[in-house]
């Protein structure tokens, strides 16, 4: 590796480079709105890092809030960094470049603080591709102490056990506020102790495995005191014979049993002053979080579980930043985010307000996470204004009305067909539908009932508008993800997936379909590393040793590295993916607290064996452990501000159970009991106009 | 469907393209012309039909690696509007990078840009050790053959042309800085037949030195 090059030094090298690597504008900066400031003017330097290419990172809005949190602060700066791609990475190889920011072209060891986002899992080999490239150890305890503190954020930090080696720090839970939490505990322990090279520590425990010149330790206590911050290296698991976890315990006073991740009470403001890149990036677009959080509690969904409570934006708000975005931007398109818009309690104001002030700007306006309804067709019609209607997308998830009730997704067939049936009459030539194989009680007829489900949407297509109907189906595979009910579950096995797979490109086919799949390596890839333990921190390194990176590419993938590195190991990937855990085992990330609580989600996941559907918990909150935990925030909030009940005597709210009482229960899964409750009702909407 | 309203004013604009900008693509270049106009909020008149897009015509689009001193391009505008507001408002909302210089009136009627585009002049400054001399004898060469067959790459095959009809003149231009030789060249840049920079270049031999290539002017 190169000395040390300076920002000069970086620019000769991309001149020399750029015209020789695809969209060289990747590495360029100098976007519009993005932030330069006087390096030698700030006291902290932070990198933000998204370890993927520029193209997906760019649309990555968690770090474009911090970017512009950290950079409004004006002794902070924050600068972007993403991975390269392999013909950048091969040159900077060959010229023993070292990593570097976009915004001033200094080396990632001259900042302060790298923080990554890890929004998923296959994304791990690459942060060690990125440290690597960055002339840093990879490892978190080989780092001296003028090294940059190495953070990471995002759900995929949910189970922090699997990458807990490379990092110092990881954030549980939502960044904007602790990140300055880090930062100046950061700048306090530099201040105090120094971070010259020569500097011994303090502090020296007789307990801690580190080797005791490590210089990092009175850090790592510090940063263990902040609530939401994990630190990895001062907890230490212990293990039964049969491999599992007998326990996860904490190595350091300073160091929590359990940590707790951070909400904010309200959203935070909006960012507006988007980076305009100047090349195509996977969502060239501006977004706006009109919602955090969602109450449908889908049992598959990590997201549905981890990000609650609900929280909505105002509707003022969101028209405000609006106009802001367009004006600082220029964008074309805005993406009005939530994980169910449907729910979003202001979204027909909200879109009749942005189509009156924007519509004849030519603004397109995406409202992803629609429910399968005919009010989701209204929106979508007022959105689309004399523009092409191309694409319609939903996402039923399961193709027969008892699998939607096992995972707790309950919507008729009846009820899609019928909007199908609106979609196609109103001038949408194509609908895609989304699907996920391997759910638990999965059977072969509900694989079949995909590739019916196809046909029949199809076929009402036709109808209307004949040839020129399109259905197109993706379908994804199952990962049962930690916190959520699915969490005990077993990845189905490669032979019978992709078995499924086959059969449903014979089923759908023929003009005007379209069939999509994900392979189940890549599922599985996906599995062992989200449900893993700290044992995976060899095997992911040694993997990318092997050349494993862009694990998420399909044209880069990698298997038999991974394979490889599980031999290596003595591990063995299925013993991770494919096996069902007992509901009493100790989990890899049972010290992270969701506010979810165990019982809630042990109760869920046997709801979902007896097709027992459970309410939108804005009917009914079930108890599952958010609104205690974070009672003083929901005191501080207003009454309408949350999903979860307000607190407080003679507050008008839902009724609370502290079991959560089943809406129904399928009659096929469970008969007897079904009986005792009334008949198949969908969640929300219709249950307010019924008795309750 | 709303309707169209008729355009009322062409703008013809003329700019420059350096720096960062080398590195984008024309079609990107062309959103981020899109996007400073929006943000301008200049009366942009649209396409009618679907997919409604700003009525923005460039004459040629700068191949990759290329800046561009006196780039061309038409805007048409739903309300009239004085060129210099149009530019100062413009510029105002441009990255650095790209800069409008000129800004007059056109014929509403005009004829595309595009089409009426001749030829171009082109400026390449390479990093070679070969004297003037050496040089002056290879544009003379180039110039005297009746036949140059090239490869161009087109959707991902490789295409054989003859590049000498393409190259109209060449002109050894002097020694801008020490070690950088100057080569001006006038091209054949109309809709059917463009002759690029880099393959003359290639053609002399000078392709691996290649520092610095600017399109100076269109002729139309």
């Amino acid at each position: 590796m190169m000395n040390h090059p300076t920002p000069a030094d970086i620019s000769g090298f991309l001149e020399r480079t750029l015209l020789r690597v695809q969209k060289p504008a990747r590495y360029t900066g100098g976007e519009l709105n993005c932030v330069v400031k006087d390096w030698d003017a700030v006291q902290q330097r932070i990198a933000l890092a998204f370890p993927d290419i520029y193209d997906l990172g760019m649309s990555n809005l968690g770090l474009a809030i911090l970017y512009d949190q950290i950079n409004q602060r004006p002794d902070l700066l924050a600068e972007r960094v993403y991975a390269p791609w392999l013909d950048m990475e091969a040159a900077l190889r060959a010229a023993d470049m070292p990593l570097f920011s976009l915004e001033t072209r200094h080396p990632l060891t001259d900042f302060d603080v790298i923080g990554f986002s890890l929004p998923y899992e296959q994304l791990y080999t690459n942060v060690l591709n990125m440290l690597d490239l960055a002339g840093l150890p990879l490892r978190a305890a080989e780092r001296s102490a003028q090294h940059p503190l190495v953070i990471a954020g995002g759900s995929a930090c949910y189970n922090p056990e699997p990458m807990h080696a490379f990092f110092d720090a990881l954030v549980i839970g939502e960044g904007e506020e602790v990140i300055f939490e880090i930062l100046a505990t950061y700048e306090a322990w530099k201040q105090e102790v120094g971070t010259h090279a020569n500097h011994e520590p303090e502090i020296q425990d007789a307990v801690t495995p580190f080797p005791l010149s490590n210089h990092r330790l009175s850090l790592w206590q510090r940063l263990a005191r902040l609530r939401g911050v994990y630190v990895p290296h001062l907890y230490a698991p212990s293990y039964h014979p049969d491999g599992t976890l007998a326990q996860i315990e904490p190595l350091d006073e300073a160091a929590p049993p359990v940590v707790t991740k951070r909400i904010l009470p309200t959203m935070p403001p909006p960012v507006t002053r988007f980076i305009v890149p100047f090349i195509d990036t996977v969502h060239n677009r501006a977004a706006i979080e009109i919602q955090r959080g969602c109450t449908r509690g889908c049992r598959f969904c990590q997201a549905g579980m981890i990000f609650r409570p609900v929280r909505e934006r105002p509707v003022q708000e969101v028209l405000e930043a609006v106009d802001a975005i367009i004006a600082a931007t220029g964008y074309e398109e805005i993406g009005l985010l939530s994980l169910s818009s449907s729910d979003y309690s202001g979204v027909a104001e909200l879109v009749e307000a942005i189509m009156t002030r924007h519509g004849d700007k030519k603004l397109s306006v995406g409202l992803p996470s629609l429910r399968i309804e005919s009010f989701s067709v209204d929106l979508m019609e007022q959105l689309a204004r004399g523009r092409r209607r191309s694409g319609f997308t939903f996402a039923p998830e399961a193709a027969t009305d008892r699998l939607r009730d096992v995972i707790n997704k309950p919507i008729a067939t009846d009820d899609l067909l019928r909007t199908a049936e609106e979609v196609f009459s109103r001038g949408w030539t194509s609908i895609k539908l989304y699907f996920m194989i391997g759910h638990p009680t999965q059977s072969l007829e509900d694989v079949e009932a995909i590739a019916d489900l196809a046909q029949a949407v199809m076929k009402i297509g036709r109808r209307h508008i004949g040839g020129k109907a399109k259905v197109r189906v993706g379908v994804s595979t199952l990962v049962p993800k930690p916190h959520t009910p699915f969490q005990w579950v077993p990845v189905e096995d490669v032979d019978t997936l992709n078995a499924h797979i086959r059969h449903l490109q014979e089923r759908i086919r023929g003009k005007g379909f379209d069939f999509s799949w994900n392979d189940p390596r890549d599922t599985l890839v996906e599995a062992f590393l989200t449900r893993g333990d700290r044992r995976l921190a060899v095997v992911i390194e040694r993997a990318w040793q092997l050349g494993a990176k862009f694990d998420a590419w399909q044209d880069n993938r990698n298997f038999a590295a991974w394979q490889q590195a599980f031999a290596e190991a003595g591990l063995d990937p299925d013993w991770y993916a494919r096996r069902g855990r007992l509901l009493d085992e100790v989990l890899p990330w049972e010290h992270i607290n969701t506010g979810v609580s165990k019982e809630f989600l042990t109760l869920d996941y046997m709801n979902s064996l007896k097709g027992a559907v459970v309410d939108d918990c804005r009917e009914h909150c079930y108890s599952c452990g958010i609104l205690g935990l974070f009672r003083h925030d929901r005191r501080n909030v207003p009454d309408d501000a949350w999903g979860c009940p307000a607190l407080g005597r003679g507050k008008a709210r839902q009724p609370v159970d502290i079991r959560p009482v089943p809406l129904y229960v399928n009659s096929e899964m469970a008969p007897e009991l079904a009986a005792h409750y009334g008949p198949r009702v969908p969640q929300r909407s219709a249950r307010r106009e019924g008795s309750d | 469907m709303e309707a169209v309203v008729a355009p009322q004013q062409r703008l013809r604009i003329t700019f420059s393209q350096q720096g960062a900008l080398r590195y984008v693509g024309h079609l990107d270049v062309v959103r981020t012309w899109e996007r400073a106009l929006r943000r301008a909020g200049v009366p942009l008149a649209y396409s009618a039909g679907f997919n409604p897009g700003p009525r923005l015509f460039f004459a040629s689009g700068l191949p990759l690696g290329t800046t561009g001193r006196a780039e061309i391009a038409d805007v048409v505008l739903n309300q009239p509007m004085e060129p210099a507001a149009f530019m100062a408002a413009v510029n105002a909302q441009m990255p650095p990078d790209l800069r409008l210089l000129q800004v007059e009136e056109a014929p509403l009627k005009s004829p595309a840009l595009q089409a009426i585009l001749q030829a171009s002049l082109w400026q390449a400054d390479v990093a070679t050790t070969l004297d003037e001399a050496t040089l002056q004898a290879r544009l003379t060469a180039f110039l005297a053959s009746v036949e140059l067959p090239a490869d161009k790459r087109r959707k991902g095959r490789q295409v054989s042309y003859d590049l000498r009809p393409l190259v109209l003149d060449l002109r050894y231009l002097g020694e801008p800085e020490t070690g950088w030789q100057r080569i001006g060249m006038t091209l054949r840049s109309a809709p059917e037949a463009t002759g690029r920079a880099d393959a003359v270049l290639t053609a002399l031999g000078l392709g691996e030195s290649v520092a610095r290539i600017e399109r100076v002017q269109l002729i139309f």
